[in-house]
C-alpha cells in the first residue's frame, strides 16, 4: 500500500511541472519513528570529516527508499533551519527522533548497515578521492570510509568494495573525475548532478550529498573558470550530457572559480542551479509530504486586478533574499514592520516540511515572492532564447502552487554589486513578460540594478538599495536618505534589498532614523502604486555598459 | 645602554621629511592605505589604497577600491589653482549600494587647490549622476590633509546630496627597500 501512494506523490509531484524526469518519491506521511544523529562542528579534512562522509553516505542510503535518518547539523551551521524544523517534524508531523550520541558512527551502522553492500574507502591524502567516493557510494550502494575506519565497517559486515587510496596519487583534478567520468558517469542520474564545491582546501561541508546519494548522482568539484581548461571542458561535457532544465545540486569551489562563472556556466546548458553544497537532510525531509490540513497561502494585501492610487510621498519595500533557511527569519524583529521574503521556491519538492514551517509561522508583515529569476538560481542573460521557456514554465507552476504573484531576478552573469552591471536588456524583459503573464510584476538585482519597465499595469523595478550586512545603521539611514535626496519626484519607490542575516529590527531602526517620513509597504502595494504613477524612467541593459564576467 | 642617537640614525631621522615631500614639498606625496577601523564603513568595498605623486604645477591621484577579486582603480590628474580639469570617469564607484550611475557624459569636473602651505590638498568635483527618476547634478567637496607627523591623511568628503560627511584614514605606507 505504501508503495502504491508513494507512487502516486510521485506522480503528483510531476504534475506539479518539474521540467526534469524524476522528481524524488514522496512517502505517504511521516514516519512514526526516525533516527536522529547530531554531528559535531568539526568540517576539518583531518578533523571530523571522515566521520561525517561515512554518516552522510549512510543516511542517503538508508533513506533511499524511506526517511529513517536526520542528521542534526551543529547549531553553526549555515542552515540554521536544521534546529527548528526538528521540532516542526515532532510537532506536525508527529515524528518521534530516537538521538544517538554525536557522530556515533558504530550506533548508526548497527542500526542501518543493511541498507549498504559494502565500503568505499577514499584516500585521506587525495581530498578529491572523498567527492569521487560519493559518485561511487550511491552507484554501487557502499558506505564511503577512510582507512582508519575499515575496522568498524568490518565490524558491521561491509567489505571494502572500491578502493581509491593510492589510485590518484599526484594526479590533477580533471586527470581524477575523468577516471571517474569514464568509470561510472554512464550509470549516474540524468536528473541531478552535484557540483561537491564551496568549502575548499583544508575544510569540506558536504552537506548535500545524502541526497546526491540517494539519487545516483555523479559528484566533482570541477572548475567553470576558464583558468582551468582541462576541467571546464570536462565540466561542460557533464553538464551538455544531462537531462533538460534538469538540476545542478551544491555550489561552486571557493577555490578554483566563482559563483558568477559558475552559475553562468549552468544557464549556458539551460540547467536549474540549486544551492549550497552545505543543504543538508534532503533525502529525508524530500520523502516527507505536507500535512493533509495544509496548503501555500500567501498574504495577499491587493487582488490581481485591484488598481491603487500613490500618494506624494516616498514608498519603501524591503526584500528579504536568501533569508529563509540561512537568514533573518529566526532573528528579533520579524512581524515588525512589512517585509518581503523570496522563497526557494524548489524546495517545495526538497524541503516540503520546511517551507510548510515558513508559510504557518509568517506573521501578517510577512509576503512571499518567487525567485530567483526562475525555478531555481539562474541568470537569464546567460540561459539560450531556446532553453528559456522550458525552465520558466516550471517556474511558473511552482510560483502557481506556491500562492507567489511576483518573481524577483538576478544576473550576476556580467558583473556584481561592485563592477560590470546587472541589468538586462530590453529582449530578456521581453521574454519574462510573455512567460509570465499572471504576474503583479517584476523586481531585479542583487545589488542595484537599473532596469525599469511598466506594461499593461506591471512594473518591471530594480532594487536602488542594497543593505549590505555590516553597514552600520546610521550610514544606512544617510544612504536611504541620499536616494531621497537623489531623487526628488514624489512618489518615489525605493526598493531595498536585505542581506540575508541583516535582521528585521536592524531595519526598522534604519527606517525609524530617517528625517523624511516614508511609507513601509509590502511588494504587492508597492507594485499596484508603483503602475499608478510611473515616476522612474524606463531603462534597459545598454550596449555600452560595463561587463565583468566575475573573474 | 646608551641613549645617545647613532651617528647613522640621526642622518636619517635628519633627511626622512625631506624623502616623503613631493617635487613641490607636499607631504601628501606618497602610498597610504586606508585606516578601515577609523573610517566611515566603506561599503562595498573593503579596501581603498591612495598613491599621490605631485610636481610643481600638478597632483596625481591613483586610488585602488578593491573587494577579495574585485578591484576598481582610477587615476586622475589636476592642476591646482587651474580653473577646472574635466576628468573621464567609467563609474561611479563611491557607493555602489545606491541606485546613482555616472552621467551619459562619464566626467568629473575638478577644481584643485592647496590649502595651508600644501598640507592640504582641496577638490571640489562636479558630476551627473543618473538615477531612477533622471539626471541630478551633484558637486563633492574633497579634503586631503596630512598630519603633523606626515603619519597620517584624512580624507574628508561632502557630498552635496548626503547629510553626514564621510571621513577616511590612512596610514602613510613605508616605501619598500629594493
Amino acid at each position: 500500500m505504501k508503495s502504491v501512494l508513494a507512487g502516486f506523490f510521485a506522480l503528483a509531484l510531476t504534475t506539479v511541472g518539474l521540467a526534469f524526469q524524476s522528481p524524488p518519491r514522496q512517502v505517504a506521511h511521516a514516519p512514526e519513528r526516525a533516527t536522529l544523529i547530531p554531528l559535531s562542528e568539526n568540517w576539518r579534512m583531518e578533523g571530523d570529516v571522515p566521520v561525517h562522509a561515512l554518516l552522510i553516505s549512510l543516511q542517503g542510503l538508508a533513506n533511499r527508499t524511506e526517511p529513517h535518518v536526520y542528521l542534526e547539523y551543529p547549531k553553526s551551521w549555515q542552515w540554521e533551519i536544521v534546529h527548528p524544523l526538528i521540532g516542526f517534524l515532532e510537532k506536525r508531523h508527529h515524528i518521534t527522533f530516537d538521538r544517538l550520541g554525536m557522530d556515533d558512527a558504530d550506533a548508526a551502522l548497527t542500526r542501518f548497515a543493511k541498507y549498504a553492500k559494502g565500503c568505499v574507502v577514499w584516500d585521506k591524502a587525495v581530498r578529491s578521492s572523498l567527492i569521487v567516493a560519493f559518485t561511487v557510494s550511491g552507484l554501487e550502494d557502499l558506505v564511503v570510509v577512510s582507512e582508519d575506519q575499515l575496522p568498524l565497517a568490518e565490524k558491521h559486515g561491509l567489505k571494502p568494495q572500491v578502493d581509491l587510496r593510492g589510485k590518484f596519487t599526484g594526479q590533477p583534478d580533471h586527470a581524477i573525475y575523468q577516471w571517474a567520468y569514464d568509470q561510472y558517469f554512464d550509470r549516474c542520474s540524468r536528473d541531478y548532478y552535484v557540483v561537491m564545491g564551496g568549502h575548499a582546501g583544508a575544510e569540506m561541508q558536504p552537506g548535500i550529498a545524502d541526497f546526491g546519494i540517494q539519487q545516483r548522482a555523479f559528484f566533482s568539484d570541477l572548475s567553470a573558470n576558464p583558468k582551468h581548461p582541462e576541467e571546464l571542458a570536462l565540466l561542460k561535457k557533464i553538464l551538455g550530457r544531462q537531462n533538460q532544465a534538469s538540476v545542478v545540486l551544491g555550489w561552486h569551489s571557493y577555490g578554483k572559480d566563482t559563483e558568477g562563472q559558475h552559475t553562468t556556466l549552468v544557464g549556458n546548458f539551460g540547467l536549474i542551479m540549486e544551492g549550497l553544497h552545505n543543504l543538508p537532510n534532503v533525502s529525508f525531509t524530500s520523502q516527507i509530504p505536507l500535512t493533509p490540513d495544509f496548503k501555500f497561502t500567501n498574504n495577499h494585501h491587493v487582488q490581481r486586478a485591484e488598481k491603487l492610487t500613490a500618494g506624494k510621498k516616498v514608498y519603501v519595500c524591503t526584500v528579504a533574499t536568501d533569508a529563509m533557511g540561512i537568514g533573518a527569519w529566526t532573528k528579533p524583529g520579524r512581524g515588525k514592520i512589512p517585509y518581503t521574503w523570496q522563497v526557494l521556491m524548489n524546495w517545495v519538492w526538497m524541503n516540503p516540511p520546511a517551507l510548510q514551517y515558513f508559510y504557518e509561522d509568517k506573521s501578517p508583515n510577512d509576503y512571499f515572492i518567487g525567485g530567483l529569476s526562475g525555478p531555481g538560481y539562474m541568470y537569464p542573460k546567460a540561459i539560450p532564447a531556446d532553453k528559456f521557456p522550458a525552465l520558466m514554465k516550471t517556474g511558473r507552476e511552482l510560483m502557481a502552487k506556491l500562492d507567489l504573484r511576483v518573481l524577483e531576478i538576478m544576473d550576476y552573469s556580467e558583473g556584481n554589486r561592485h563592477v560590470g552591471n546587472t541589468d538586462l536588456p530590453k529582449e530578456v524583459v521581453d521574454r519574462y513578460y510573455e512567460q509570465y503573464p499572471d504576474v503583479l510584476g517584476f523586481i531585479n538585482g542583487y545589488g542595484t540594478a537599473r532596469t525599469f519597465d511598466l506594461r499593461d499595469g506591471k512594473p518591471f523595478l530594480s532594487y536602488d538599495y542594497y543593505l549590505d550586512v555590516n553597514r552600520p545603521v546610521d550610514e544606512a539611514a544617510a544612504d536611504l536618505e541620499e536616494l531621497i535626496q537623489l531623487n526628488p519626484q514624489r512618489p518615489y519607490f525605493l526598493l531595498m534589498h536585505v542581506r540575508e542575516s541583516n535582521t528585521v529590527e536592524k531595519v526598522s531602526a534604519i527606517l525609524d532614523g530617517l528625517t523624511e517620513k516614508v511609507e513601509v509597504v509590502p511588494l504587492d502595494v508597492f507594485l499596484k502604486l508603483a503602475a499608478s504613477a510611473k515616476t522612474y524612467r524606463t531603462h534597459f541593459q545598454q550596449p555600452t555598459d560595463a561587463v565583468d564576467r566575475n573573474p | 645602554m646608551s641613549h645617545r642617537p647613532r651617528p647613522f640614525l640621526a642622518l636619517l631621522l635628519a633627511i626622512l621629511p625631506q624623502l616623503v615631500l613631493g617635487a613641490d614639498g607636499s607631504t601628501l606625496t606618497g602610498t597610504w592605505h586606508i585606516d578601515l577601523a577609523r573610517s566611515t564603513d566603506l561599503s562595498p568595498w573593503k579596501g581603498y589604497d591612495l598613491e599621490i605623486s605631485t610636481s610643481a604645477d600638478s597632483v596625481t591621484l591613483r586610488r585602488k577600491l578593491s573587494w577579495g577579486r574585485r578591484e576598481f582603480i582610477d587615476t586622475m590628474t589636476v592642476e591646482p589653482g587651474a580653473a577646472e580639469t574635466i576628468v573621464p570617469v567609467e563609474m561611479w564607484p563611491d557607493n555602489r549600494h545606491l541606485g546613482a550611475y555616472i552621467g551619459a557624459a562619464k566626467a568629473r569636473h575638478v577644481h584643485a587647490q592647496w590649502l595651508d602651505g600644501h598640507r592640504i590638498l582641496r577638490l571640489s568635483t562636479d558630476l551627473v549622476l543618473e538615477t531612477q527618476q533622471g539626471s541630478r547634478d551633484v558637486n563633492i567637496l574633497s579634503d586631503y590633509k596630512v598630519s603633523a607627523n606626515g603619519a597620517q591623511l584624512t580624507l574628508t568628503e561632502l557630498r552635496s546630496t548626503r547629510s553626514r560627511p564621510i571621513v577616511y584614514q590612512f596610514s602613510h605606507v613605508a616605501p619598500t627597500t629594493p
